[in-house]
């Protein structure tokens, strides 16, 4: 009997008929058969370039021995990378204009050079310890490490700074000067083995490659893997994978002889997307372009800077009165100009004006001799033209190479309409109003004198209302202080400014920053606030540190903090404040967008008049001042406000300029009321004669 | 008389710093196209007209109207909405002048109105046009409503005539001044329904933001703003009927031929046509559709996605947001006409844009391209008309051969009894939906490596912006009458 239903159950689980009682399911409609649905593409680019040899550092084919890619040997084959690499700033981000701590143009006692490599940065708050100083707080391989996002290889990054070879190959009989670093986790000092990790070669792709693969080219040098760079950008083109250690290459897509083409490879001329990588949101395409902070955005955070074409009213972030923002990011961008039309290679023959000076002879205007096209290929000249800003010191040689907004434009042809033309062209930067409002937040105080509990300094934002990371913020946009800077030429005129202020400790003497592991472990004691720090901040007394209580706005305060770094050793730690200004030298608007209102200047609310705020609380007894190498010239005290913060006050005609209308000339004052009096005298005197004489001239009438 | 000229200027002295134009920041308006819009006439109040009055049918309303505009229908047979034809033209690759339009050319949509008159004539501006017999000449079979009604209830149903149960004393109590939907009625729908045919065209026009169309949604323009009617013949060519632009609207009847500040945005007009910025896209919020392929037309696919598929039909492909594509065209197409020789193995094209970059008078302009597959005769290569349309055509009988001999008949295209299917396209020039000029491309949209300009198919030797324009590299042929001096 079980057995006749199990085999009716199975007839009836075998009959689709029976058992399917599901919706019968729906056909696929046939497709559209017409053969050619959309119109044909556009046609690639051709590329002239011929295969590259994928060459390790030994001139044999890497991908073959499982070795890193070197650019130096695959490159060097047809350009003189030896030549590119040393006549290339963003390479020697300053190790070719080191000098001894103290003696950099910044001005402070331990920088050792205007580049990166040398340079204290306050957003980072870490410093490159002078060749044999201790304690050590960045070793040559610590700061490879630290900038990995922000310099392109070579430079600092394969050579030392003490020796001038090779990093990790010193004399013979010579301990490596270069050896000395921080393990990442314990902080304790240790020996960097730079057999093992290589060095960082200049990396060609990250500007040549049309889709670099630059994470993993960080990720790389992050965890010290620094010969495998080259190789890691490489990740995107499919050419080669991450491994657990160092990266495998994709032998199914090479072949035996190692040459890949260009078009695999993607290579070409550097386009802005390129400079992207590492200078922020510089990009030519049409994206809606959305802030990021942080490292990999950092020349928009600190600058303002925004380099891309797309209109602000589409853009991806919550600005305000965003519907009316119809110009473009930048309108040179909008208008096609790439990164490079503008900082060009000095000699590319297309760009070249003959010679940095221009001809150098009286009787020619324009000297037509150039490179030929064979010569810059195999040299081109990587010592980009730049302009002259306050942020950019490296390459101070440079300053101002790069044709000026007066190279290009003819602003008297559209310029009508303003007053005294020639006056306005020589006192301002054309910035100066056609950049009148800028609206990437960016970083106005970095206070590293107190620790949020994640470790991070205290930092205020400009132009925003709530957190700067925070999509719903409303980015109310900032308008940059004009103040007057001295250029690398002597010259002086006003230009827009974005004032950063940053406060740190230092200690001894000559004063060299407090290491950030030091000032962690004077703060916290483990997860928390030290007791004594706490009991001094705590005014609230619940036992924490909110955001607002981390200041250390009283001697008081200040000295609880003094106290601990003391007791870790640090003899006079004092709190030292700067002032880093950021030209504004991108971000230029529609036309349309400028400022034409005479009164924005002209006037006791003119912009020049108004107190520019700099920080919304600052440390007590550490007054900002100016770096040195900044050229800027401050029309005014730094007072604090009655909120607890600090603002610069305009009090006199910066650096000899009258703003008609804003500022006050006492000696013309007088003038002009003594004219006045004296025109009134003479009327009234000339009147009373006349009826002086009149009436003599009736009297003796009337007695004749 | 010192003292009338210190009186004069010290009136005048502040009127004149005050125009200066150093501190005002205002610039003088390049550009002023309100001045040339019309003023809107108030249209008479029918409301109280036809007391005592019962219509029956639409010729009924008709007369009515011709008893107080009794030259409106004279006028309106002359023109094209009535008779689907245009003037004599002289069309490409043919010999004789000829007319030419709706009523008598092939399609590739629903391919010709011969043989479909039952459908097609819904939306002819007349009542019962039902096969080639229809009377042009009798003025009550005019359909004033279908453009006048602003009741909003009126609609035609087959062979034109008012649809079962339409209240026409309250239509004809309604009339006034045309808007949008009555236009749209036909215009929005052509192809057989909403944004099918155009693309720039359909029923988020008839209340549209100013986001969709910035003379509709800021100016609350109706369609005759710009389509303006003399004795009823309407302003206006579309290339899909006429191989002309004649007699059609431009921009410039309202802009200035150079109308922008930028001398580099005004160095374009010359070679770029307006719409080509100032239309991004269009359909931007319902899809139009792209292609049309009949060959798959027949089979039963139950589930099927209307937008995808229709037994009736065949397959289609829809786009919204459709990027034009981008050709030369200086106001005339070629034309296929009825027993025009077809490729077979390759693609015919029904409309195409005439001019090419060394024309002078050529623009570069946006277009929908609608790409079709349609009946062809194997043996004597010529397009076919089917007759689609119940109750004997294809979509009730599913019978090629059938649809084919009776659209033969009634075409007069000769069927050999060999059909298959050939590839068209039929390009439709874009005017309408043209966004906000804060919208409206911008230079890297077309130039540099992420261009939606294919400028090698345009002729040019690489990007103008980098390689110089058509005038720059003295490509322009010289225009008629000139004596070989290149501009």
């Amino acid at each position: 009997m079980s057995g006749a239903v199990l085999i009716l159950l199975g007839l009836i689980l075998a009959n689709p008929a029976a058992a399917d009682t599901a919706p019968a399911q729906a056909l696929d409609p046939p497709a559209v058969t017409i053969r050619n649905l959309s119109p044909a593409p556009p046609p690639p680019s051709p590329s002239m370039h011929p295969d590259v040899i994928l060459l390790d550092a030994q001139g044999r084919i890497a991908p073959a021995n499982g070795t890193p890619l070197s650019l130096r040997k695959s490159c060097g084959a047809c350009h003189d990378v030896e030549f590119i690499e040393k006549n290339n700033y963003h390479a020697q981000a300053g190790l070719d204009e080191q000098s001894d701590a103290g003696r950099a143009p910044s001005g402070r006692p331990w920088d050792t050079g205007p580049g990166i490599f040398g340079r204290f940065d306050p957003f980072l708050g870490r410093a490159l310890t002078p060749p044999g100083e201790e304690p050590l707080d960045l070793g040559s391989a610590d700061w490879i490490r630290l900038f990995a996002a922000r310099h392109v290889g070579g430079g600092p990054a394969e050579r030392s700074r003490s020796h001038g070879g090779i990093l990790g190959s010193p004399p013979a009989g010579v301990a490596d000067p270069d050896g000395p670093s921080l393990d990442d986790k314990t902080g304790e000092r240790t020996t960097w083995d730079w057999k093992k990790s290589g060095t960082v070669e200049l990396n060609c792709l990250l500007c040549h490659l049309r889709r670099p693969d630059n994470m993993q080219r960080i990720r790389a040098i992050q965890r010290g893997e620094f010969a495998w760079a080259s190789t890691a950008i490489l990740t995107g083109t499919g050419l080669a994978v991450p491994r657990e250690e160092g990266y495998a290459w994709n032998t199914e897509r090479i072949p035996p002889d190692g040459a890949v083409s260009a078009t695999t490879l993607g290579l070409g001329h550097a386009r802005s997307d390129n400079c992207r990588q590492c200078h922020g949101r510089a990009c030519r395409c049409t994206d809606p372009v959305v802030f990021q902070g942080g490292r990999d955005n950092w020349q928009a955070e600190a600058s303002g800077s925004v380099f891309s074409p797309g209109r602000m009213s589409q853009s991806g972030m919550n600005l305000a009165g965003k519907e009316s923002l119809s110009s473009p990011w930048d309108i040179h961008a909008e208008r096609l100009l790439s990164c490079n039309q503008c900082h060009y290679a000095p000699n590319n023959p297309a760009y070249d004006r003959g010679g940095l000076a221009g001809p150098g002879v009286r009787h020619l205007a324009f000297d037509a001799r150039r490179a030929r096209e064979s010569e810059y290929l195999f040299r081109p000249d990587h010592n980009l033209v730049k302009g002259d800003t306050a942020q950019g010191t490296v390459g101070r040689r440079f300053f101002g190479t790069m044709r000026d907004c007066r190279d290009c434009h003819r602003a008297e042809e559209t310029h009508e309409f303003l007053p005294f033309p020639k006056t306005h062209f020589a006192a301002l930067e054309c910035t100066a109003c056609h950049v009148p409002r800028l609206f990437p937040p960016t970083r106005r105080v970095t206070d590293w004198t107190m620790l949020e509990p994640d470790r991070k300094p205290r930092v205020e934002h400009a132009g925003v209302q709530g957190a700067v990371d925070d999509p719903l913020s409303l980015l109310t946009g900032q308008v940059p202080a004009l103040l007057p800077r001295r250029a690398a030429d002597e010259s002086v005129r006003l230009e827009p400014q974005l004032l950063h202020t940053a406060w740190y400790w230092v200690a001894g003497e000559p004063p060299r920053p407090v290491r950030l592991r030091d000032l962690e472990r004077a703060l916290f004691d483990g997860d928390r606030y030290h007791g004594d720090v706490l009991a001094a901040l705590d005014r609230d007394r619940d036992g924490s540190l909110s955001h607002d209580e981390l200041v250390l706005d009283t001697p008081a305060r200040v000295e609880a903090v003094v106290r601990r770094l003391q007791a870790l050793g640090y003899r006079t730690p004092r709190i030292a404040g700067e002032i880093q200004p950021f030209t504004v030298a991108h971000g230029v608007g529609h036309p349309d967008s400028a400022q034409r209102d005479c009164a924005a200047c002209h006037g006791p609310a003119g912009r020049m008049c108004q107190p520019h705020p700099l920080a919304e609380a600052a440390p007590a007894g550490a007054p900002p001042q100016p770096v040195a190498d900044a050229g800027l010239m401050l029309p005014g005290p730094i007072v604090p406000t009655p909120a607890g913060g600090l603002a610069l006050r305009p009090q006199r005609c910066p650096a000899g300029f009258y703003v008609m209308g804003a500022q006050r000339l006492h000696w013309m004052d007088w003038l002009g009321i003594l004219a006045l009096a004296g025109t009134l005298g003479g009327v009234v005197l000339h009147s009373g004669l006349r009826a002086f004489v009149a009436l003599r001239r009736k009297r003796a009438g009337g007695a004749a | 008389m010192r003292r009338r000229c210190a009186i004069v200027f010290a009136a005048l002295g502040p009127l004149w710093l005050a125009s200066s134009p150093g501190c005002s920041g205002n610039a003088r308006p390049l550009d002023d196209p309100g001045r040339h819009v019309r003023p809107r006439l108030t249209p008479t109040d029918h409301r109280g007209l036809f007391a005592g009055l019962t219509f029956s049918d639409g010729p009924s309303v008709t007369r009515a109207c011709l008893r107080c505009h009794p030259q409106a229908a004279r006028d309106f047979m002359r023109t094209s909405h009535w008779l689907w034809l245009g003037e004599p033209e002289l069309v490409p690759g043919h010999q004789e002048p000829m007319r030419i339009g709706k009523r008598n050319l092939i399609n590739n949509f629903c391919i010709s109105t011969e043989s479909n008159w039952k459908k097609c004539t819904m939306c002819h501006a007349g009542y019962g046009w039902k096969d080639a017999s229809f009377d042009f000449e009798k003025e009550e079979l005019v359909d004033c409503l279908v453009c006048h009604d602003r009741s909003g209830s009126y609609a035609k149903g087959d062979y034109g005539l008012p649809s079962e149960g339409v209240d026409l004393l309250a239509a004809a109590r309604s009339v006034g001044r045309p808007g949008r939907d009555n236009c749209g009625v036909c215009h929005f729908a052509g192809g057989g329904g909403d944004a099918v045919k155009h693309g720039d065209l359909d029923g988020t026009l008839a209340r549209p933001v100013e986001r969709l169309d910035v003379h509709m949604g800021r100016r609350d323009f109706a369609c005759t703003e710009c389509h303006r009617a003399e004795r009823h013949a309407i302003r206006g060519r579309m290339i899909s009927v006429s191989t002309t632009q004649g007699n059609n609207v431009a921009c410039t009847d309202c802009h200035a031929p150079e109308p922008h500040r930028s001398e580099r945005l005004n160095a374009h007009v010359d070679a770029v046509a307006c719409q080509t910025c100032h239309l991004p896209e269009v359909a931007r919020v319902t899809p139009t559709k792209v292609a049309w392929d009949w060959s798959t037309a027949g089979r039963d696919v139950p589930g099927a996605d209307p937008h995808h598929y229709l037994k009736i039909k065949g397959s289609f492909v829809y786009q919204r947001g459709l990027v034009p594509e981008y050709r030369w065209f200086n106001g005339r197409v070629g034309r296929y006409l009825k027993g025009d020789p077809v490729a077979l193995d390759g693609v015919t094209p029904l409309n195409p844009p005439q001019g090419d970059i060394a024309d002078p008078d050529a623009r570069i302009w946006p277009f929908k391209v609608h790409r079709g597959k349609q009946p062809a005769d194997l043996r004597y290569r010529t397009l076919l008309v089917p007759k689609t349309v119940p109750p004997d055509g294809y979509w009730v009988t599913f019978d090629w051969d059938r649809s084919l001999r009776l659209g033969s008949a009634a075409s007069g295209i000769p069927y050999s009894g060999e059909f298959g299917f050939a590839e068209t396209e039929m390009v439709w020039n874009l005017s309408h939906m043209i966004a906000p000029k804060d919208r409206a491309l911008q230079c890297t949209d077309c130039h540099g490596e992420e261009s939606r300009m294919n400028f090698a198919a345009l002729g040019y030797p690489g990007d103008p912006a980098d390689m110089g324009g058509r005038k720059t590299r003295r490509m322009l042929r010289p225009a008629a009458g000139d004596k070989g001096v290149l501009p």
